[in-house]
């Protein structure tokens, strides 16, 4: 007789509620799953963002804070590096390169950097993969623009399209600097980083827009013109955060030291791998909490499959006499039993990847858009695979338990089920 | 020769490649462990610091914490701590060191490159590490590093190599072969 046809055949005879159960099965095992993937692509994307940076400075602020504005474009920096601090530190005989960085305003929702052209040549992300462009080359003009690969694609600008920036952080913004267009003269190849949904200005741009800017505000009848503020010094004030490379990397807690006990200004450096490691061990915990809640779910689900196939063993009491009646024995029962408990396990194991994969598709456009990190469709990785396997064969040992309760049934029951 | 002296001579043969494959592979993995004191020459000392620093431009009786002239001073004898000299005799040395990790290049968990340093808190509020106490190691592919707080026993080859650092000083870096807890 072959089992497995037969198991088959008696499902789809309860096929309603096999689905069900099927259901239940796939969307505890997708949580566990979906869980899993978001965690692994979140520590991915934070890591891929920045490589080859050996300290961050900005003003003084907590670590993870200076962190996550300079870099991943979340959250705002409580202070500014003065430009005379920032001259002083780039001539550090330890320093090998510096790249400044000038937040704070922004197009259409997408931040407005201001930085040097030594942003192209320094800036590394993933494995020490240097920034490229995709059209165009970096800013010469006080008011050319260099897009991130996102930002150009989204709100479909080419090379040569003009653009205003406004002031803030917001998606609108009822302050703009529309009196100084900027120009499109690059475009950047995708990295997968947020720098694909920043724009590039130089320090001077940034500083020519706020030229005639008093307390934040722009006050009528002192405007300057564009080509007025060519003219003038746009040597900035100050700088929001600054990337450092150092000649020798074992020299670089000492230099850490003396940006952070510097005596002109409050000033904080980070080292970003550290840093990134300590935003890691605080966010464990909520992350472990989540997959014990993961595991408890398809614990659940495992004992919701049980418990339906228990329920039904009553009802099916005279299918298994005429199986008894067509020369199964007792034996026979108990591993039908097993066997599509198994076999719920491994549908559901599948169904719950099918699944998974679907929500993290559609998700992802979302997740990435917001959030900037890079939702993957892949294999869940090792040790969950071993998990899971683990799970396939719980799922076909639980079954021993009504596939025992059946075994007594059709001993007891003889031929004739009074039923 | 008969078969059976044939396969004597070969069981000899093989078994004698065999204990000297082992005998070579035993004294390849074995590393020396080393303590950071090790790390330092023997006239590093505190009187040697002194000697690199002018002091006749300092009048050190009158100064107090927040003098310039202080920071100043003290600037100096961190540039001086920051370019600590190395023990040459180390260059290449097969070495197994415990220490704590301050990761530097990583990819998702996995560590590529880091700072291995005698204290955990070295990236923190503590004055740094002269620069004979840190060791940039490179491991082979990533490292999935634990917490921060624990330390680790780092084993390979020990590279003594000139920094580009105006002072010409040197550094160590530690190529490393295995990284194991340190229990």
């Amino acid at each position: 007789m072959n089992w497995i046809r037969l198991a088959l055949a008696s499902l789809w005879n309860r096929r309603t509620t096999a689905l069900l159960t099927l259901g239940m099965v796939a969307l505890s095992l997708s949580l566990l799953l979906t869980v899993d993937r978001v965690r692994e692509d979140t520590r991915a994307s934070f890591s891929n963002t920045l490589s080859g940076t050996d300290l961050i400075v900005g003003g003084r602020t907590g670590s993870l804070n200076l962190l996550l504005y300079s870099v991943f474009r979340i959250g705002n920096a409580t202070n500014n590096i003065s430009w005379e601090s920032y001259s002083d530190l780039r001539r550090n005989s330890a320093v090998d390169w510096t790249v400044p960085l000038s937040l704070g305003d922004s197009h259409r929702g997408y931040r407005v950097i201001g930085t040097t052209t030594d942003y192209f040549d320094h800036y590394q992300y993933g494995r020490k993969q240097a920034l490229s462009f995709q059209s165009g080359q970096p800013f010469d003009d006080v008011y050319d623009v260099v897009l991130g690969a996102e930002v150009a694609e989204v709100l479909d600008y080419q090379l040569g399209d003009d653009l205003v920036v406004a002031h803030g952080l917001g998606t609108t913004s009822f302050e703009n600097h529309d009196d100084k267009p900027f120009t499109v003269v690059g475009i950047l190849e995708a990295t997968g980083t947020p720098v694909d949904r920043s724009l590039h200005v130089p320090l001077e741009g940034i500083t020519a827009m706020h030229v005639d800017w008093q307390q934040g505000v722009k006050l009528p009848g002192f405007e300057i013109s564009a080509d007025e503020a060519r003219e003038m010094d746009l040597t900035p004030d100050s700088v929001t955060a600054v990337l450092v490379g150092m000649k020798s990397r074992v020299q670089t807690f000492s230099f850490q030291r003396l940006i952070n006990q510097y005596r002109a200004e409050p000033l904080s450096a980070i080292i970003p791998g550290a840093t990134l490691q300590e935003l890691w061990q605080l966010i464990g915990i909520a992350e472990n909490a989540l997959i014990a809640v993961s595991f408890m779910v398809v614990v659940t689900g495992l004992l919701g499959m049980v418990t339906v196939i228990l329920a039904g063993l009553n009802e099916r009491r005279r299918e298994m006499a005429i199986l008894r009646a067509l020369g199964a024995r007792p034996g026979h029962i108990l591993g039908l039993l097993m066997l599509e408990s198994g076999l719920y396990g491994v549908a559901g194991l599948l169904a719950g990847l099918l699944l998974h994969w679907g929500v993290i598709a559609l998700a992802s456009i979302w997740v990435q858009g917001t959030y900037g990190i890079q939702l993957t469709l892949a294999l869940p990785s090792p040790t969950l695979l071993l998990v899971l396997a683990g799970f396939v064969g719980l799922a076909f040992l639980v079954g021993l338990l009504p596939g025992w309760k059946a075994y007594r049934q059709s001993l007891s029951d003889g031929l004739t089920a009074t039923t | 020769m008969n078969s059976t002296v044939w396969k004597n001579t070969l069981c000899l043969a093989f078994s004698t490649l065999l204990l000297a494959s082992v005998a070579v592979t035993v004294q390849a993995r074995e590393a020396t462990e080393i303590q950071w004191d090790d790390l330092m020459p023997a006239n590093f000392s505190y009187k040697t610091l002194r000697e690199q620093i002018d002091f006749s431009q300092y009048d050190l009786s009158s100064l107090s914490d927040d003098d310039p002239e202080a920071q100043r001073l003290y600037s100096d004898m961190t540039q001086v701590l920051a370019n600590a000299p190395v023990v040459d005799a180390l260059g290449g040395a097969n070495i197994k060191l415990a220490g704590f990790v301050v990761p530097l290049e990583m990819d998702g968990d996995s560590v590529y490159s880091f700072l291995l340093v005698p204290y955990y808190g070295a990236c923190i509020h503590t004055p740094p590490p002269p620069s004979n106490q840190i060791v940039f190691v490179q491991t082979q592919g990533g490292y999935e590093m634990g917490p921060m707080d624990e330390p680790v026993y780092v084993s390979g080859t020990l590279m003594i190599e000139a920094q580009q650092s105006e002072l010409g000083s040197s550094g160590y870096t530690l190529y490393a072969g295995r990284i194991d807890p340190y229990l």
